[in-house]
């Protein structure tokens, strides 16, 4: 089976990643890597028999041989214009080149004492019980088998710390470039978020590949949001189309805290996004937006859990789906009511547009609700754009391309106007406006 | 605990109202499922070569086969060889009139609010009762015989119309479709077959009332309703059953095909035994419910009300194979105590233009687990589908469960898809509107539920919509209900 040759594959290249370390070896967080693949050679790779897998095929994924990225990029990167992919002004930026970092691209002046921003590689190498605290923001038991891959080979990424009360700073952005050249690799890369108390953070994940080749971005996001401070996690998507993009984000808010997480998903051949959130104290709150345009052959699958651990919390969600060609969506987003969780409020939504004859879209809104005080709603609708809309528009003298795109950037909008900070809400517009153009609507 | 609560505990804390077994005289066979129990079912029914082939094969099919164990339902392992196959009243030769019936059994029938006379006479229903697995007593059948229309038990309709028995058995729902339906095919005893002929429009509604009677049988019923071109039927199933301490398994089949034109409507309320205020006895209720449009226009109508036993599993589904044919799905399913419902629909969309609507309320009290579980899926040729599904919730008490799972798969771009759902409690403020005016708490609750339930019950025919209103009030014991 595909699913057994490829962890045969990646524990081949797990020994040879053992065999590099030398002295990290006995270190604790070695030990938690081990455990990962341990626990990963028990579970294995699911298959569409697994009810959270079973309308994203891993085949073409899992087939494909990947190699650990080298030390040194097989490109040279030093001349390109970082800015070139987001420019927002003011922010601290740290760049990975095929999942390494790349110190010499970015940019840390403007870090302070009240926020620390390191590459993972050296807090791994100076104080690994830091990371040991910061991994596992939920479960064991809610972590995917693709987790304990990235679990497996933890040493990429990016720590955030935000001191207590530490507010009014700016976006952290990491920015991860993805060469795309003829071998396919293997980038793992973790990032790790910490709040503290009374914090605010914005924090802008990028995914942008400069090649069309193949390879596999495995990445998981780790944040722990405490009392009353406020964490505003985007995520943009632009790889190549030929990537992989398999990725986890879990989050863990206390009281009075809050987690936002605005994903925007453009790139990638095969894409599969998990992301879970626990509210674990009263009055912590959750929003959860998110955009996907697949085209031509893409496969993009969400699947997001909101756990109401504690009582009086709130959570919004709204995914929209807008789908070109021969493109396929999927969504899945569960909310879970714990018994001690009442007067939560949830609000679910998944909207799909589908742009295309042969665009394919699944989705599978659930709730789960064992407290009774509750006020939970979901919705989800799936269809085209409407022919009255259609017709106002076309009535105004509007061409039919015309038309089409002003309606699929209206849906397609809402997204946007949620995002808080201003220059990025541009690039945002532009990307979709790139997208609508390019996808040339029928 | 608050007075609310209090309340609530008293007012969803009632016992099954219908609990009793009736002594009477029964032809059982010994406990456990082999190859010879099934030719043995097959020969006591004197069934042709065919059919026993037929149950053969979907035995052996469901021996390799697993029990699923996808559903949110919880429950001791079920042994199928502690279990006796088939159970009829020892009587030996078929009543030709009501006269001839065995009293005490119709005197059960009375005890259940179900005068057979009465309902001869007065009611203008045809009622096939079926007292554990074989029909007793089939009523207006002369009538329905002059406009064509086949009305009977299943056994019946084996002997006396075997070609269209052999035609459609087994065409919607096949006998290696799952795990029960395996199970059904290879032991059902009984049930009812309908066959409405070209043209009909059937007078009245066809009703079977199902009691489970012998203690530790498991009843296999299997329904067939045909419907050809252009014709109506409405068919209603309800079922009571006496109180007893031994889970039973109840695994049933029903198969409905409308041809072009047609259209079938089928409702049920089912109120089996649902265990007392631990889970303790109570019916386990395994249904396969499937109906197939297969003609253009024609239409399939589901109306649930589910109010007992005590786990639930089924999802009465449509395949709208025909262009522009339209499946519904209207559902009220109570649970209270310890009951568990895993419940919903499946539309699939295969024709041109085919419309569905899915409308299902939950209510959950006491300590009891409720799921919606459904599925659309649009398949690439249905142009021009729409689907519409609602799932509304309600929670009483703090430690029962509402769960809502649907799936919903497009393959097709001209469709059009909604589904909503909620989940909430009574308000404290519209029960409190209520008191202003008068109506005490009982009467509020009992009120707000049946308002929240109305878009179901008004799809059920005027004699059932009584029937499960007052079934919703003892279910859960007068005023939360």
């Amino acid at each position: 089976m595909k699913q057994d040759k490829a962890l045969q594959t990646f524990r081949t290249s797990f020994e040879e990643f053992e065999k590099g370390l030398n002295g990290e070896y006995s270190s604790p967080v070695h030990a938690r890597r081990r455990d990962a693949m341990k626990r990963l050679s028990e579970t294995g790779f699911p298959t569409l028999r697994d009810e959270e897998w079973r309308y994203t095929n891993l085949a073409a994924l899992l087939e494909t041989e990947y190699v650990r990225p080298t030390q040194k990029a097989a490109v040279d990167f030093s001349a390109v214009d970082t800015k070139r992919f987001l420019d927002i002004g003011q922010m601290l930026r740290l760049v990975f080149i095929d999942g390494v970092y790349a110190p010499e691209l970015s940019d840390l002046s403007t870090a302070s004492g009240k926020l620390r921003v390191q590459d993972l590689a050296t807090v791994i190498n100076e104080q690994p019980d830091e990371v040991l605290s910061l991994t596992g923001a939920v479960d064991e038991g809610a972590r995917h088998p693709f987790t304990m891959l990235n679990d497996a080979f933890t040493e990429q990424g990016a720590l955030i710390h935000v001191g207590q009360g530490a507010a009014e700073l700016p976006p952290v952005h990491l920015l991860f470039l993805a060469s795309g050249g003829a071998k396919p690799l293997l980038i793992t890369p973790r990032i790790l978020i910490r709040a503290e108390a009374n914090s605010e953070i914005d924090v802008i994940e990028q995914y942008v590949a400069l090649g069309d080749g193949a390879y596999f971005t495995n990445a998981v996001v780790e944040s722990h949001v405490a009392e009353n401070a406020h964490v505003h996690h985007y995520k943009i998507q632009e790889e190549g189309p030929a990537a992989y993009h398999v990725a986890a984000s879990y989050a863990r808010v206390a009281r009075s805290g809050s987690y936002s997480n605005h994903y925007f998903g453009f790139g990638a051949r095969l894409l599969r996004n998990n992301l879970h959130l626990v509210l674990d104290d009263e009055a912590a709150e959750c929003t959860m937006n998110g955009l996907f345009m697949p085209m031509a052959k893409q496969h993009m699958d969400h699947h997001t859990v909101i756990d109401h651990a504690k009582p009086h919390c709130n959570s919004h969600e709204l995914y929209k789906g807008l789908l070109f060609d021969e493109a396929r969506g999927v969504f899945s987003g569960k909310i879970i009511v714990r018994q001690d969780a009442q007067k939560t409020d949830a609000k679910q939504s998944n909207n799909n547009l589908l742009l295309s004859e042969n665009a394919l879209v699944d989705t599978k809104p659930q709730l789960e609700i064992w407290a009774d005080d509750v006020k939970c709603t979901h919705g989800a609708t799936i269809g085209r754009l409407d022919d009255d809309a259609m017709f106002y528009l076309r009535s105004r003298g509007l061409p039919k391309e015309q038309a089409h795109s002003v309606l699929a950037y209206a849906f397609a909008s809402e997204l946007v106007s949620h995002v808080r900070l201003e220059p990025l809400r541009q690039h945002l517009d532009d990307a979709i406006h790139r997208r609508l153009e390019r996808s040339g609507i029928e | 605990m608050s007075t609310e609560a209090q309340d609530l505990e008293k007012l969803t804390g009632g016992e099954y109202k219908y609990g009793f077994v009736t002594d009477i005289e029964t032809d059982t066979v010994p406990k456990g499922l082999d190859e010879d129990v099934i030719r043995l079912i097959s020969k006591k029914k004197n069934e042709p070569e065919w059919l026993l082939e037929w149950r053969l094969k979907a035995f052996r099919v469901w021996q390799k086969m697993k029990e699923p164990t996808w559903a949110y339902v919880d429950y001791p392992e079920i042994d199928y060889q502690d279990i006796s196959y088939y159970s009829a009243p020892k009587v030996k030769e078929r009543p030709k009139s009501l006269d001839e019936v065995d009293p005490e059994l119709l005197a059960t029938y009375e005890k259940l609010g179900i005068p057979l006379k009465e309902q001869e006479m007065l009611a203008g229903v045809a009622v096939d009762a079926v007292f554990d697995s074989v029909s007793v007593a089939t009523t207006f059948k002369e009538k329905l015989q002059d406009m064509g229309i086949i009305f009977c038990s299943f056994s019946e309709a084996v002997q006396e119309h075997p070609e269209l028995v052999k035609k459609y058995l087994g065409s919607v729902v096949p006998p290696a479709d799952n795990f029960f339906a395996a199970l059904n095919s290879a032991v059902f005893t009984d049930g009812s077959f309908v066959y409405i002929p070209s043209g009909v429009r059937c007078p009245m509604e066809l009703s079977t009332y199902f009691r489970i009677n012998t203690l530790g049988t498991g009843q296999f019923e299997r329904t067939l309703i045909v419907a050809e071109d252009s014709s109506y039927v409405s068919y209603l199933e309800g079922c009571t059953a006496p109180m007893r301490d031994e889970n039973q398994l109840h695994a049933a089949v029903v198969e409905l095909v409308a041809l072009d034109n047609a259209e079938i409507k089928y409702s049920t309320v089912q109120n089996w035994y649902p265990g007392d205020k631990e889970g303790k006895g109570g019916i386990y209720n395994f249904v396969t419910k499937r109906g197939k449009c297969a003609g253009v226009n024609s239409k399939i109508s589901w109306t649930q009300v589910e109010t007992g036993s005590a786990i639930t599993w089924k999802y009465p589904s449509c395949i709208l194979l025909g262009d522009n044919s339209v499946g519904e799905f209207y559902s009220v399913a109570v649970t209270n105590n310890r009951q568990q419902a895993d419940t919903g629909t499946k539309m699939i969309h295969i024709g041109k233009n085919t419309r569905s609507t899915i409308v299902s309320k939950g209510i959950s009290a006491g300590r009891s687990q409720n799921v919606y579980r459904g599925l659309v899926k649009i398949m690439k040729n249905a142009d021009g589908a729409r689907n519409f599904s609602q799932c509304d919730s309600m929670l009483m008490g703090d430690k029962c469960g509402a769960h809502t799972f649907p799936y919903i798969e497009n393959n097709n771009s001209t469709a059009q898809m909604e589904h909503e759902a909620t989940t909430s409690k009574i308000g404290e403020d519209q029960i409190f509107y209520c008191n202003q005016r008068g109506i005490d708490t009982e009467d509020a609750v009992n009120m707000i539920v049946n308002g929240f339930c109305k878009e179901v019950f008004r799809e059920l025919p005027m004699e059932f919509a009584v029937e499960a209103q007052k079934l919703l009030g003892i279910s859960l014991e007068g005023s939360v209900g």
